[in-house]
């Protein structure tokens, strides 16, 4: 497995809330849908993936749940909330703006 | 709002339930681990490979969990650091509208804090021992129920002893005495004395700095003659240093040998004393004081053993005392016993004061609420102010949780700073507070320094006004409408609503503290003007001491020759002297009738007080028929006594007293012929009865001068007091004048208690008013400003300035009606609590009322008139531009 890239903390809470527009899920799977949906590029660890998390669910962005996982065994599952898809909208332009600026020098440099 | 429902569960939970959060991420991480494990061993790595690659993969987990902790709490301080850095800024934008609401909340908070910290030195505060709730005081009470005087005698107290046996401790106390004392042999100036049982200290459970204090066993010996002095003596006069123990002090006419100082915070039982030396009564009392039932000097205290049973205890003292009454006062009227809690010590200042106290304590809270109204009119003005700000916030996002907790953060930082001010506004106010405080001459001295109670009281009504005056203010805020904050909509109209029922209230308070400010200013011009029965004006007192080895006899002859040298003095008019309280109550009382005529269900008592040569002239009581003591009267023992217009009307009715016969019972019981009547004298206080009023005066003989000595002078006491205390001088045997005072100045001290209340309830009134005007004044600007537009059109519409002016003063005038209608009842309820207070003027006085109602609705229309005249000086063309 290649070495996990450096994220932005910030960037990493867009995409918890990207992914749990789809569907709620918990951590792991998370983790793991990152990973495929990256197409294998981005490696969360659980170590900056929990505390992301956490933090999210402090803010109130997200909302979390304990049910019977896949593998029946007992999982915390997180959803997204009504704020959390405002601030999601919110950053993803604000996203697009950021990277649209900074390919636009790397391009041209 | 649920979602600030949920957040704040959150939060509580994280703080809370630390280990079942713990416990979960422990979970969460464990199923993580568990996955990746999954996953290893499907892509084929051997258990261990994959174990290894999930740990790896994973990363320290500790560590992550560490995080995971610090996201949590850190998103909540952060939140609350963001609100307050927030609010802080957004107050120093706006300097005037935060230092007034700083300063009406500290006004309203320091008035409070002080009042209550007098309140608690003097009537909550606990005794610095240990278990204060155990100790008891033994007291009595009349049969109506009434507190009578627990004083009992020595030998009752040793009956009340053996009573409580095992299951109490009882000590006694004679109460404290300023007196003359020398210090190993140097004289100092007076300390406070307080005589005490063996068993004082431990009963009390107070220990010692260095030394020991006074112990049972101290009492066995037939009295040891020792003492142990206070911290604050051990400081000043030892500097703190061993030398204290073993030094000799001389009280009166005894030695005793200091064995200890007491611990650091203890002076004393009363909370308003501060004892310098403790000595043991058995030594100090005259002998026969000990021995008999008559001398009633103690009070009695007890420390009940915690499993004690109370009432049974309580139930057999009671029986035990009456029992020791019936045979030694069976002609009093009977009396019974029953435990006070002491815990705060013995307190008949406090018992005076308490219901002054609590008048002070409402009318300041009325202040408070007064001062509530107006901050929250000024909160209401700002969060108006900022409905835009608002609008946008709520349209990008906020919650209106979030809105409301921000504003409410900005409330409390200012309630907040309002508390810290008020503090040392109620610093400065209590200390101007205990100065009214006056017991007889005895100094009052009062430990302010602001205990754990006084600090949570002051944040508790802090917090509690800021909240209060905020949560309208805020709840309107937070309510706004996205569309109206970013419009200019005006929503204006709940708000002068609002404002108006707080002024209304705030009218209605400031009539009640002005009605009581009216009925008391009264009661002391009352007091003041009251015909006492003798003329008070031109009149000093003193008492002469002399150093104990001065024998009777030399006392007698210095005494005689200060009077003779006094009258000598220019401007001199007359000297007497007397050694009864001739104004403050006390003294004497014997039965009197008419020779045969003894009927012991009769109303026959009668004062009794022993009078020097001059007293009826010197003092100015009116003679009206007969004549007075002549100077030979007080040189040989006369039975002819002088009684006043009361006793006359109430033994002889319409006929002349003169030449007849009174059968007086005091000392003694002897046949007095009566040579003269003199006006009633009010001797028992201002406002007390005594035994009728009837009074009886003997004349005392010359031989043996004793007491308080008055002069009449025209030169005022400034340059009287150094030409006695030269006469004093050279009258010989070391006499000394003490309590050189006017007694206009003494009478005055009796009324301490009302000239308190009079004082205050005109300042808090003078401070009600001011605010209610300020509030009002709010109001009515606005309202002003809100209807410019309307004010301009009228007057382009030819209507005169005058109308507008009208108008406007009409509603002030609409305001205060409902205020007065609102607070004429509230005020005659508010007066109700001045019952006992009031002197010559009644709690209901319509002249009183009337002319406060009258001087509050003027003040509001004279402040009406600055918005008033703003609306009349509208230009109508701008006022019809503008929006």
């Amino acid at each position: 497995m290649s070495k996990p890239t450096d994220l932005v903390q910030g960037t990493l809470d867009l995409l918890i809330l990207k992914i749990l527009a789809l569907e709620p899920m918990h951590g792991w799977a998370i983790a793991h849908r990152i990973h495929q949906m990256s197409n294998d590029v981005l490696q969360v660890g659980q170590s900056a993936l929990y505390p992301a998390l956490h933090k999210l669910e402090q803010q109130g962005r997200i909302e979390a749940e304990w049910k019977i996982s896949d593998n029946n065994r007992r999982a915390k599952y997180y959803k997204l909330t009504r704020a959390g898809r405002k601030a999601m909208d919110k950053e993803a332009i604000q996203w697009e703006r950021l990277s649209a600026a900074i390919s636009l020098i790397v391009r041209t440099a | 709002m649920s979602r600030f429902a949920t957040q704040f569960r959150l939060r509580l939970r994280s703080l809370f339930r630390r280990t079942r959060v713990e416990q979960e991420l422990d979970e969460e991480l464990q199923y993580h681990l568990e996955r990746e494990l999954q996953q290893g061993l499907a892509a084929g790595l051997t258990p261990e490979e994959a174990r290894y690659a999930a740990l790896r993969a994973l990363g320290p987990i500790t560590q992550s969990k560490e995080e995971c902790r610090d996201m949590r709490r850190l998103a909540w301080i952060e939140n609350v650091v963001k609100d307050i850095q927030y609010a802080v800024r957004g107050l120093g934008h706006n300097p005037v509208f935060s230092l007034t609401v700083i300063l009406s909340l500290a006004l309203g908070i320091g008035a409070n804090t002080a009042v209550y910290s007098v309140m608690y030195a003097v009537l909550f505060r606990s005794l610095p021992v240990k278990d204060p709730e155990h100790l008891v005081q033994l007291a009595s009470y009349d049969s109506a129920g009434a507190a009578a005087d627990s004083s009992v005698s020595y030998r009752h107290f040793k009956d009340m002893k053996v009573v409580l046996g095992n299951d109490a401790e009882a000590f006694a106390t004679r109460g404290q005495s300023l007196v003359r004392a020398s210090l190993g042999g140097q004289e100092l100036e007076p300390i406070v004395v307080e005589e005490v049982t063996a068993n004082y200290f431990t009963g009390l459970q107070v220990g010692a700095t260095i030394g020991r204090v006074l112990l049972p066993q101290d009492d066995e010996a037939g009295g040891s003659a020792l003492a142990v002095i206070s911290h604050a003596m051990w400081q000043r006069r030892f500097g703190g240093g061993p030398s204290a123990i073993g030094t000799t002090v001389k009280v009166k006419d005894k030695v005793y040998t200091i064995v200890g100082v007491a611990a650091e915070e203890f002076h004393g039982v009363q909370a308003h004393n501060q004892i310098d030396v403790w000595i043991p009564l058995t030594v100090s009392l005259p002998p026969n004081w000990l021995s008999s039932t008559g001398s009633q000097v103690l009070a009695v205290m007890a420390r009940l053993k915690p499993e004690a049973n109370r009432a049974q205890l309580e139930s057999t003292a009671d029986a035990a005392f009456r029992h020791f009454r019936s045979e030694h006062f069976s002609k009093e009227p009977s009396l019974y016993l029953r435990f006070r809690p002491a815990g705060a010590g013995l307190s008949s200042l406090g018992r005076q004061y308490q219901k002054p106290l609590l008048i002070l304590m409402i009318s300041v809270g009325v202040i408070l609420l007064l001062c509530c109204a107006n901050v929250a009119n000024l909160l209401l003005a700002r969060q108006q102010a900022r409905r835009h700000e608002i609008g946008v916030r709520l349209s990008l996002g906020a919650s209106r949780g979030r809105i409301f907790l921000q504003l409410m953060s900005e409330a409390l930082v200012l309630g907040s700073l309002g508390m810290v001010c008020g503090l040392g506004l109620a610093f400065a106010g209590g200390r101007l507070l205990v100065g009214f405080l006056a017991e007889g001459h005895m100094p009052v001295s009062l430990d302010l320094t602001p205990d754990l109670q006084v600090l949570a009281f002051t944040a508790t009504i802090g917090l509690a006004a800021a909240f209060s005056a905020a949560l309208m203010p805020t709840l309107r805020a937070s309510g706004t409408k996205e569309v109206e904050g970013l419009g200019h909509g005006v929503r204006a109209v709940g708000r002068l609503r609002f404002g108006r029922s707080l002024v209304v209230g705030q009218v209605a308070g400031s009539l009640s503290l002005l009605v009581a400010a009216g009925l008391m200013t009264q009661t002391l011009r009352n007091l003041s003007l009251a015909d006492v029965g003798f003329d008070r004006n031109a009149l000093v007192a003193f008492e002469p001491s002399f150093p104990d080895e001065i024998s009777v006899d030399q006392r007698a002859a210095a005494f005689r020759e200060l009077t003779q040298r006094v009258e000598g003095l220019p401007g001199v008019k007359g000297v007497t002297y007397t050694p009864e309280p001739i104004y403050a109550g006390g003294g004497w009382a014997g039965l009197a009738y008419t020779p045969g005529e003894f009927d012991p269900s009769a109303q026959q008592q009668v004062g009794l007080l022993r009078v020097g040569p001059h007293f009826f002239d010197v003092l100015g009581i009116r003679l009206v028929q007969g004549q007075v003591f002549s100077v030979a009267d007080h040189q040989q023992a006369v039975r002819r006594v002088v009684i006043n217009q009361a006793a006359a009307r109430h033994y002889f009715g319409d006929r002349s007293p003169i030449g007849q016969r009174l059968e007086i019972r005091g000392d003694g019981t002897y046949i007095f012929e009566v040579i003269g009547v003199v006006r009633d004298v009010k001797h028992y206080g201002i406002r007390n009865r005594v035994c009728g009023d009837r009074v009886g005066y003997l004349a005392l003989n010359n031989e043996r001068p004793m007491g308080t000595v008055f002069v009449r002078s025209a030169i005022g006491p400034k340059g009287l007091r150094p030409a006695v205390q030269t006469a004093a001088l050279q009258a010989g045997s070391k006499m000394v004048i003490e309590r050189f005072r006017t007694v206009e100045a003494d009478v005055n001290g009796m009324v301490a208690k009302e000239r308190m209340v009079g004082t205050l309830a005109v300042v808090l009134a003078g401070i009600a008013i001011t605010l209610a005007v300020v509030g009002l004044y709010g109001v009515l600007a606005y309202s002003v400003g809100r209807r410019e537009r309307e004010f301009g059109v009228r007057m382009a519409l030819g209507a005169a300035p005058s109308i507008v002016l009208s108008m406007i003063l009409r509603e002030a005038v609409f305001l205060v009606g409902v205020a007065l209608l609102i607070g004429i009842p509230g005020a005659l309820g508010f007066s109700r609590l001045l019952s006992g207070l009031v002197y010559g003027v009644a709690l209901t006085d319509s002249e009183t009322f009337v002319l406060a109602s009258l001087a509050i609705a003027l003040i509001v229309c004279i402040a009406a008139l600055i918005p008033a005249r703003r609306a009349a000086s509208v230009d109508p063309a701008s006022a019809l531009r503008s929006e």
